[in-house]
């Protein structure tokens, strides 16, 4: 299986945007804030691991209070009612 | 530690419906990611530091990045303590950009259908949910890499996922990936998956779990801060 732990899977900051879909604004926001870590080479230029950018998501974004917001929303809805609108029901 | 590569028939329900069984799944696989970073964390930020060396350069972020250690070593705690005897602690998932982007698809095509109040702004809330959770990164690979595999090409972005991160299970309900609904080993270029529904991988891989004793709504819990 892959591991993060030998060699860290770096990506540049277009990749990391890339990958959660958000702007590069953010992720150099992030870099700038030390909120994420990252490696800066000699050439000015960052590389994000990413195991370690998947992770501080729990920490860039309150994801338990976003969860429980949408999940009293959807109290009622169930497995099968998703599946079904995904015509695998 | 078995790595799993989920398809949206699991992370669509898991993420939208609080008290099915997948969502306790993903509860499972919330403590598999806790336990994931607190085992390998350290160990990446480490090799973060001697890439720097190597290559001349610098690193930050980590006095944060620690500090997070520190909190998903507590959740897990709060977690274990919850989740009853027989619930694996090391299932954990794989993520890569293709199977957020098919996710996101999945959740714009069904989403207000079953959501009326559902919001522009809720689609990264619930891909973020997911992103969270899949925390080994398969290898980057462009759309070009990725070869006909299936009979819907849709699906072929997400098998490859699974071969070239080497996944243990594809856990998917799709027709085209799980033939005959219940499993089937797939394999290219030397590297082989072993695809299967979800209701065959609770039967034959996790019929020790009490999935009537977890909760869904642990998995807000699992991101809290400490207290």
């Amino acid at each position: 299986m892959a591991t993060t732990a030998a060699r860290p899977q770096l990506l540049k900051v277009s990749e990391a945007a890339a990958l959660l879909k958000i702007s590069e604004r953010t992720v150099r926001r992030w870099i700038e804030a030390e909120s994420i870590p990252y490696l800066k080479l000699p050439s000015g230029s960052y590389r994000i691991p990413q195991g370690a950018l998947l992770a501080s998501l729990r920490g860039n974004y309150d994801l338990g209070a976003e969860l429980r917001v949408l999940d009293e929303r959807n109290a009622e809805l169930t497995d099968e009612q998703v599946l079904a609108a995904l015509g695998e029901g | 530690m078995p790595s799993v590569v989920i398809d949206t028939s699991i992370s669509l329900p898991a993420t939208l419906s609080p008290t099915g069984v997948r969502r306790r799944f993903w509860v499972v696989l919330a403590l598999g990611a806790l336990s994931y970073e607190v085992e390998h964390g350290r160990l990446e930020l480490d090799a973060l530091t001697a890439e720097a060396e190597q290559e001349g350069g610098g690193v930050g972020g980590v006095d944060n990045a620690l500090a997070r250690l520190e909190w998903a070593s507590d959740r897990r705690a709060a977690l274990l303590e919850r989740l009853p005897y027989g619930t694996p602690e090391d299932w954990v998932a794989i993520g890569s950009r293709p199977l957020f982007d098919e996710y996101e698809r999945k959740l714009r095509e069904i989403g207000t259908k079953l959501d009326p109040a559902l919001h522009e702004a809720d689609i990264p809330r619930l891909r973020r949910q997911l992103e969270a959770l899949c925390v080994i990164p398969a290898p980057l690979f462009q759309e070009a890499d990725v070869p006909v595999l299936t009979a819907d090409p849709k699906d072929d972005p997400i098998l490859y996922t699974a071969l070239v991160a080497a996944a243990d299970l594809l856990i998917s309900g799709d027709k085209h990936l799980v033939p005959d609904k219940q499993q089937e080993l797939w394999e290219h270029d030397g590297q082989t998956v072993l695809a299967l529904t979800f209701e065959t991988l609770l039967a034959d891989r996790l019929d020790e779990v009490d999935w009537d004793q977890i909760d869904g709504s642990w998995l807000a819990r699992a991101y809290d801060e400490p207290d």
